[in-house]
C-alpha cells in the first residue's frame, strides 16, 4: 500500500490501515522517544499517545508534509511536553520540600544504558547521555534525530520546521556544548 | 591536555554505530487495548469540560443575575411606596423620626 492509500484508508477509519501504520512507524516513534526521553516506560508510554494523537487527528492531515515528517513532528512535541511537565513536577517537588511540606524524595535517575550501543563504548555512552539531557529543547532534538535515528539534515529540518542550514548550526552548536560539558565534568573529577 | 582531547573525541564518537531499537513486543496489542479504553470509554471531552456545556453554564448564571437584580430593584420601589407619608417627609429632609430622637 503506497503512502497516499494508506492515508485514505485511514481517513476512513480503516482498523486494517491503522495496524499497518502502527506496524511501519512504531520502531521509528519508539527509537526516537526512547532517545529522547531515556526510559523505557516512559518512551513506550508516548509512543501509544503518539499513535492516538494520530488516530485521532489523521482528518485534518492535509499531506502537506511526509507521513513520516508528520509523525515524528508529533513524536518530539509529544516528548518535548512529557519533559516539561516531569520537570515542572520535580521544580515543584523541590519547592514544597523547601517549605517542609512535602516529603518527596529528589532522587537523580540512574545512568541510562542504551542497548543499541556497541560494548566498548557503554561507559562513554550513558556519560554522553547525561550530557545530551542537559542541551536546550532543540539541540537536543536535533542531534537525537541526527544521532540515532540517522536522519538527513533536510529531513530534521523538516520535522523542526526550519532550515538545513539552521539544523547544522543546531548540530554544531550542540557538539560544542557537549564538548564544554564534558570537559567541565573530567575537570571536576580530576 | 592532548589526553582530555581524546578523551572528550571519544564520549562524542560513542554514539557512533548505534543500533536502532525495536518498539517492545505486543505494541500493537497493548496500544489497541489502551485506545479501547481511552477512546471507547470516555469521549475526547468530558461533558462538564465541553464548550457547549460551558457557555449554556454561563449564560445561565448570567441570566440568573439579571433576574435577581431586577425583581430587587422592583422590591425597593415598593418599599419606597409603602413608606408613610411622614417618614417619607422626615427622609426627604433628612430628619429623624420620632423614635430616632428619643434614643
Amino acid at each position: 500500500m503506497t503512502e497516499q492509500e494508506l492515508i485514505s484508508q485511514l481517513q476512513k477509519g480503516d482498523e486494517q490501515a491503522f495496524k499497518l501504520l502502527v506496524h511501519r512507524y512504531q520502531d521509528k516513534v519508539f527509537n526516537t522517544a526512547f532517545g529522547m526521553l531515556q526510559q523505557h516506560g516512559d518512551a513506550e508510554d508516548i509512543a501509544q499517545e503518539v499513535f492516538i494523537k494520530v488516530y485521532r487527528s489523521v482528518q485534518q492531515f492535509k499531506g502537506a508534509s511526509a507521513l513520516s515528517t508528520w509523525i515524528y513532528r508529533i513524536t518530539i512535541t509529544k516528548c518535548l511536553d512529557h519533559i516539561r511537565t516531569k520537570k515542572r513536577k520535580k521544580r515543584f517537588g523541590n519547592v514544597l520540600n523547601i517549605f517542609g511540606i512535602g516529603n518527596q524524595l529528589v532522587y537523580e535517575p540512574a545512568d541510562f544504558h542504551h542497548p543499541g550501543v556497541v560494548l566498548d563504548n557503554k561507559e562513554n555512552a550513558a556519560f554522553l547521555f547525561k550530557m545530551i539531557d542537559n542541551l536546550p529543547e532543540n539541540q537536543k532534538t536535533a542531534f537525537i534525530l541526527n544521532k540515532l535515528e540517522d536522519l538527513s539534515y533536510a529531513a530534521i529540518a523538516e520535522v523542526m520546521n526550519t532550515t538545513e542550514s539552521a539544523v547544522d548550526s543546531l548540530l554544531q552548536r550542540a557538539r560544542q556544548n557537549l564538548k564544554k560539558k564534558i570537559l567541565a565534568k573530567n575537570n571536576e573529577h580530576g | 591536555m592532548p589526553h582530555a582531547k581524546d578523551q572528550t573525541d571519544k564520549i562524542l564518537q560513542s554514539l557512533n554505530g548505534i543500533s536502532k531499537l525495536k518498539a517492545p513486543d505486543f505494541f500493537y496489542t497493548r496500544l489497541q487495548s489502551r485506545m479501547e479504553k481511552e477512546l471507547l470509554a470516555s469521549p475526547a471531552f468530558p461533558l462538564l469540560l465541553r464548550p457547549a456545556f460551558l457557555n449554556t453554564c454561563l449564560a445561565l448564571v448570567f441570566v440568573v443575575n439579571l433576574v435577581t437584580l431586577a425583581s430587587g430593584n422592583k422590591d425597593v420601589e415598593q418599599v419606597k411606596k409603602q413608606e408613610a407619608p411622614i417618614e417619607r417627609f422626615a427622609t426627604e429632609y433628612n430628619m429623624g423620626t420620632a423614635d430616632q430622637l428619643y434614643e
